[in-house]
């Protein structure tokens, strides 16, 4: 299988998304790529990244650097008007992350307005980080 | 999950969780709802979220939440709570990511019949002129100056530039401004991601609508309101967009990283909350009062915008009257006093619904109380209601804020169809202007629970009396 993978799952009135991959940087690149699918629709399969930009975070804890993580793309995203679809971890461990994303010009077709610590854990099972996390939309 | 023997009935509207149900409960969690509508929401995880805000210090009385009560993260949305200035506390998330999420509604000074053959003109030109849909922005983008200055004035500013009237002002909780509010508490993120979205709607439920007035319920109060059978009113529902969304975000990871030194520990980290009297809080209720004056002062342009596209349509200097009847916001905390106890009062999908006599009432609320404008879903009735004594006693002064969700948008896209919706919409004589083919689908009528239903709850229980019932007949959506 993939290195990692994310599915979206039901609530009521926002969206929730599980994301896991084998390697931290994994489970950070499936909750991002799964976050942008859901903005960009089908668009995001045919855009070509043109522009790279670096993402350095640091955090108390994992949980926090993960909402940070992707609470910084959703900004990016919003402000600039580009989808961030390739994300390259230089490093990361439960408090840094430092990433090289790289992202192309796209209007988005749905609103995400945040990215919540709701019912939030990051965890490893059975060789795999995974995580929920849910979007207020 | 909650299950209906954990609650005890107070009355047929009131039912009620008692403190003993968790350690970890500081008072009881209370529900005005009528019994089918609980077990429905028994099935989701609304209650214990409920149960979570009755954890928070400071919590007075009970943690309540009204029946359009569904699922949201921390706080249910629907959810109320008075939380002591003394001893408790103030949590961004008790108040929500889109900060004063509201509703106002323009009275027209024409009837349905006046208008009817315009109605397809009007959406056209509405839909031109009012920017909507996903980061859509506006014709005000504004300098960092600027945007400091409605930070700071909210509708005041907009009175300023000639946009809003002094009427406006006294139709606008606060007068359309938030005094504790200090822009340079709100982050350059939380400035960058508002400067070119004054004066649009967004996405996702927020919505332009034109409604005709169908049934009057309270002709006293509707008569004072200004309201009569077979009128044309607009109701528009957005908050303070990006803006809102990064200041709560930012204070949400600011409390996060602080709380633990102030001794508070939570059951769900999304109700990171800090003492009121701290320096975080303080910076905190200065930065939400800001994205407050926001958003009033984005529903004041969109409105101002209307103004202007009814006068293109209609030619007639009559299009310009389009009457302010009240704003009222859903998502905000402010400082009230209950029982002589100073408290800020959290409403996360919740409307304040002040009874007649309350020294916030200006003119003639003051002998009507005040209106409380309930949006039904898409294609569903809508409401003005009243608050009552009742509230004051019962609610903290507060009603419900809509429909309440009732189906997830994932299964709403799954099980309904987009072109029988607009059949169904066009058969009831419904114009429609949607920039979204799912985002309408989302927001179907059946994703929701029945607005009649809610309200008639509220009205049983008797937290607002019923003044007048808005038929849509053509919505506006991004």
């Amino acid at each position: 299988m993939a290195a990692y993978d994310y599915q979206f799952l039901e609530h009521t009135a926002d969206i929730r998304l599980y994301a896991r991959g084998k390697a931290l940087s994994d489970l950070f690149s499936a909750a991002a790529f799964g976050m942008t699918e859901y903005l960009f629709a089908e668009q995001s399969a045919k855009l070509r990244p043109d522009q790279e930009e670096e993402i350095a975070l640091t955090a108390d804890d994992l949980e926090s650097l993960l909402v940070e993580w992707l609470s910084k793309i959703l900004f990016l995203s919003a402000t600039n008007y580009r989808a961030y679809l390739k994300y390259d971890f230089r490093e990361i461990d439960e408090r840094h992350a430092w990433a090289v994303t790289a992202s192309s010009p796209a209007e988005a077709i749905r609103e995400i307005k945040a990215v919540t610590y709701h019912g939030l854990k990051v965890q490893n099972k059975n060789g795999f980080w995974e995580a929920t996390i849910t979007f207020d939309i | 999950m909650a299950v209906l023997s954990d609650f005890i009935q107070i009355t047929p509207y009131v039912w009620e969780i008692p403190k003993t149900k968790r350690s970890d409960m500081r008072v009881p969690a209370r529900i005005h709802i009528n019994a089918a509508m609980l077990e429905s929401i028994l099935n989701d995880r609304s209650v214990e979220q409920l149960i979570n805000v009755a954890t928070l210090p400071g919590v007075h009385e009970y943690a309540l939440a009204m029946p359009d009560i569904h699922q949201g993260y921390g706080f249910p949305v629907g959810g109320v709570a008075a939380v002591r200035t003394k001893d408790g506390v103030i949590s961004p998330g008790g108040i929500g990511y889109d900060i004063n999420c509201g509703v106002r509604l323009l009275c027209s000074p024409f009837y349905y019949d006046e208008l009817k053959n315009h109605l397809k003109d009007l959406t056209q030109q509405m839909g031109r002129d009012v920017p909507s849909g996903v980061g859509k922005g506006g014709q005000h983008e504004l300098s960092t100056k600027e945007l400091d200055q409605v930070l700071n004035e909210g509708m005041r500013w907009a009175l300023r530039h000639g946009l809003a009237s002094d009427a406006d002002l006294e139709a606008t909780e606060e007068d359309g401004c938030y005094r504790q509010a200090d822009a340079e508490c709100v982050s350059s993120e939380a400035k960058q991601r508002g400067s070119d979205q004054l004066g649009t709607i967004g996405a996702g439920n927020h919505f332009v609508e034109i409604q005709k007035i169908s049934a009057i319920l309270s002709p006293d109060r509707a008569a004072k309101f200004g309201l009569s059978l077979g009128q044309v009113c607009i109701m528009i529902h957005t908050g303070s967009r990006g803006l809102g969304h990064q200041v709560c975000t930012d204070y949400v990871r600011l409390m996060n990283k602080v709380m633990g030194s102030y001794g508070i520990t939570l059951p769900d980290r999304e109700l990171a909350c800090v003492p009121f009297h701290s320096e975080e809080g303080e910076r905190y209720l200065r930065a939400m009062a800001a994205a407050a004056n926001f958003a009033w002062t984005n529903r004041q342009l969109v409105t101002s915008q209307i103004r202007e596209s009814w006068q293109r349509v209609l030619k007639t200097s009559q299009a310009q009257e389009l009457r302010l009847l009240y704003d009222v916001s859903h998502n905000i905390a402010k400082l009230e006093k209950y029982g002589g106890v100073e408290c800020l009062v959290h409403r996360k999908g919740a409307t304040r619904a002040f009874a007649p006599g309350c020294p916030e009432l200006k003119g003639r609320f003051q002998e009507t109380g005040q209106p409380v404008i309930i949006p039904g879903s898409m294609g569903t009735n809508s409401y003005v209601l009243a608050g009552t004594s009742q509230a004051m006693e019962s609610t903290f002064g507060s009603c419900c804020h809509g429909a309440g969700r009732a189906m997830s948008r994932m299964r709403a896209k799954k099980t309904l169809d987009y072109q029988t919706l607009l059949k169904r919409l066009a058969d009831r004589g419904i114009v429609v202007h949607a920039g979204s083919a799912k985002g309408l689908l989302e927001e179907a009528p059946e994703a929701y629970k029945d607005v009649d239903a809610v309200v008639e709850v509220v009205a049983q229980s008797g937290v607002a009396e019923i003044v007048a019932k808005l038929t849509p007949v053509a919505v506006i959506k991004g």
